[in-house]
């Protein structure tokens, strides 16, 4: 500890170059925290995906007929089918993104145990046609409250009247423990309130999600549902819910190589960039090193002060960069509409930045921390 | 009185390129605890190498050499630092202090070697700068001193671990005539009051006039001018 004034004295040894590197490591972990955030949000998704759930869609993203309802019901196996569409708003300003899904709401509910909702919240949406329900995050976010009249303004859902103004009445507010959406601001609406009124796709939804008794069957009644649809002009493919989120995150591509690969290449010029300025503050301090042996300071002694420097910085300006990715990430679940709930930077993620870097502290610092130990006393005096 | 400083048979050579350069040659040398010694010379005599082998900051060719009772041309390097930490004091002629630091803080870098509490610290640095009259500058940093003050500075970093030896090259060679006078006051006084056993490399014969004794090297051997009745 008594050693950190001395550590933070020669960092500060040029301001300038100090602040710019510091700057630099801040946006390369700035930019860790972001894409790793992404990454584990979007494997937090797949991990939260079930097994003895099904979800069945149209393979080209058309919506399908709800009329398949009951041929879906049919199928050996399936023990409850409920279905969704999806409807996109905001709320007086763009800013205000609300994403709302048109449910049934006793099969939505009975499906998705884990949504905490009180009964007589859950009887009141079922009995208000133009009730809905929210995330408490939502209601924070919005300072909406139990018994608001709220205005929502329709991106993707014209209304027959003309319009794309739609109105709910707050009848409850629920939470999803342990789930990534949880944070997220999704509202619940009747399905027949925004399929009456709308003015397209009437008679459609999105997906349709089957429960199965055993989810070892789950192939084979997938099969089934799909064989149900096979020359049909709404061909579906159905799978498990965890294939399903597996299968839209390998539409965006390997993202993980994407991750990683960006932020190595960033890493790598970072590591050039503090090795650089770590050399050059050394060359600078050569004859103050060259004192500081004479006083009996030993050579490992100032090789650790050397490698203290870079550790103190970087795992500072790391720290400073995730704590700005913390603080960023869960906007952009609202910048992406909701497509990516829950983002967020883990706390294991957040560690293991720490550890990147003090290595990368460590690896830049070595070869100056290296030439410190070594450092000649009599050379260093007479030439410096 | 029992000798600090014992050299016998000390031989000094540098190699550059096929040549080696024998600096010192064959020295034998006794200080005894509490001299003040001048070591005067011409450039190249090899006063600063020999200073630099007493003062544990290079290692002899040949020969033995016993300083506070350690023969420290057998330590190890980092058991030479921690000795040099214990028994020696080094002032240098361009001061050599650190300029990000404040006096005090130059002042306290040695006694971050030892287990010394911050508070045990903070008091021993107060006593090192009133003892070289610049409590009144503590926080000042070097470059806000004038070369007296940063020398007295460095002066009282060079006395905080309370050495056995002080060790001087060219302390006054950077320094106008009244200000050196001052600075070889203070050594003179340490060395009078407080018992300190002082090595001084100079070039300028009124310095070396502050030592008790003044030894010659020239062309890497000792010869002895005298004792010196102390001014």
């Amino acid at each position: 500890m008594k050693y950190l004034r001395l550590i933070w004295t020669g960092l500060w040894r040029k301001k300038a170059r100090t602040i710019f590197t510091l700057l630099s490591i801040v946006v390369a972990f700035l930019l860790y925290g972001m894409l790793q955030g992404i990454d584990a949000s979007f494997n937090q998704l797949v991990d939260t995906g079930r097994l003895n759930v099904l979800v069945t869609t149209n393979p080209a993203g058309l919506p399908l007929p709800l009329a398949d309802l009951p041929r879906i019901e049919a199928v050996r196996g399936v023990t409850g089918v409920t279905y969704r569409a999806l409807f996109v708003g905001y709320y007086q300003q763009l800013r205000n993104i609300v994403i709302a899904l048109p449910i049934d709401p006793a099969g939505f509910f009975a499906q998705n145990s884990n949504f905490t909702l009180p009964a007589a919240q859950l009887a009141a949406l079922e009995h208000t046609r133009t009730g809905a329900v929210i995330t408490a995050s939502l209601a924070q976010r919005l300072h909406w409250k139990l018994g608001d009249h709220v205005p929502i303004r329709a991106l993707n859902a014209r209304k027959k009247d003309g319009t794309s103004d739609w109105t709910f009445d707050i009848v409850g507010i629920f939470d999803i423990p342990g789930n990534p959406a949880r944070d997220e601001s999704l509202l619940l609406m009747n399905y027949p309130y925004f399929d009456t009124a709308r003015a397209t796709d009437t008679g459609t939804v999105q997906m349709f999600s089957e429960n199965i008794a055993d989810a070892s069957q789950a192939p084979q009644i997938a099969n089934a549902i799909d064989n149900l649809f096979a020359n049909s002009s709404s061909r579906t493919r159905t799978e498990t819910e965890k294939a399903t989120a597996q299968g839209q995150l390998a539409q965006i591509g390997d993202l993980d190589f994407f991750v990683d690969a960006i932020v190595g290449a960033a890493f790598a010029t970072l590591l050039l960039l503090t090795g650089s300025t770590m050399m050059q503050s050394f060359r600078e301090r050569i004859r103050e090193f060259a004192v500081m042996k004479t006083l009996g300071f030993t050579d490992g002694g100032i090789a650790a002060l050397v490698l203290g420097e870079a550790v103190l910085l970087t795992v500072g300006a790391a720290i400073l960069g995730m704590l700005i990715a913390r603080a960023v990430l869960p906007r952009m679940s609202t910048l992406a509409a909701g497509t990516i709930p829950g983002i967020h930077l883990p706390l294991i993620t957040f560690l293991a930045g720490i550890g990147a870097a003090v290595v990368l502290a460590l690896i830049s610092a070595l070869p100056a921390a290296l030439r410190a130990q070594r450092l000649s006393i009599i050379a260093a005096l007479a030439a410096h | 009185m029992a000798s600090v400083v014992s050299l016998t048979h000390v031989i000094k050579r540098y190699v550059r390129g096929k040549q080696s350069i024998e600096v010192l040659h064959e020295l034998d040398l006794e200080i005894p605890a509490g001299q003040f010694l001048a070591l005067m010379g011409p450039s190249g005599s090899g006063k600063t190498t020999l200073l630099n082998l007493i003062g544990g900051l290079d290692r002899p060719t040949e020969g033995d050499i016993v300083v506070a009772g350690e023969h420290i041309d057998q330590l190890s390097g980092g058991q030479l630092a921690r000795w040099r930490a214990r028994h020696v004091g080094f002032v240098f002629q361009f001061y050599n202090l650190m300029p990000m630091l404040s006096a005090e803080r130059n002042i306290e870098l040695p006694l971050l070697l030892t287990s010394l509490s911050g508070a045990q610290r903070r008091r021993n640095v107060a006593a090192a700068l009133e003892l070289v009259g610049l409590t009144d500058h503590a926080k000042h940093k070097p470059s806000e001193l004038s070369g007296g003050q940063q020398q007295r500075v460095a002066i009282a970093r060079a006395l905080i671990a309370d050495p056995t030896l002080l060790v001087c090259d060219e302390p006054t060679g950077d320094l106008d005539r009244a200000t050196a006078g001052e600075i070889l006051g203070l050594l003179q006084m340490l060395n009078r009051d407080q018992g300190k056993t002082i090595i001084m490399v100079t070039h300028d014969q009124k310095a070396a006039d502050y030592a008790s004794r003044i030894l010659h090297v020239d062309k890497g051997q000792l010869v002895e001018a005298g004792m010196v009745t102390a001014a």
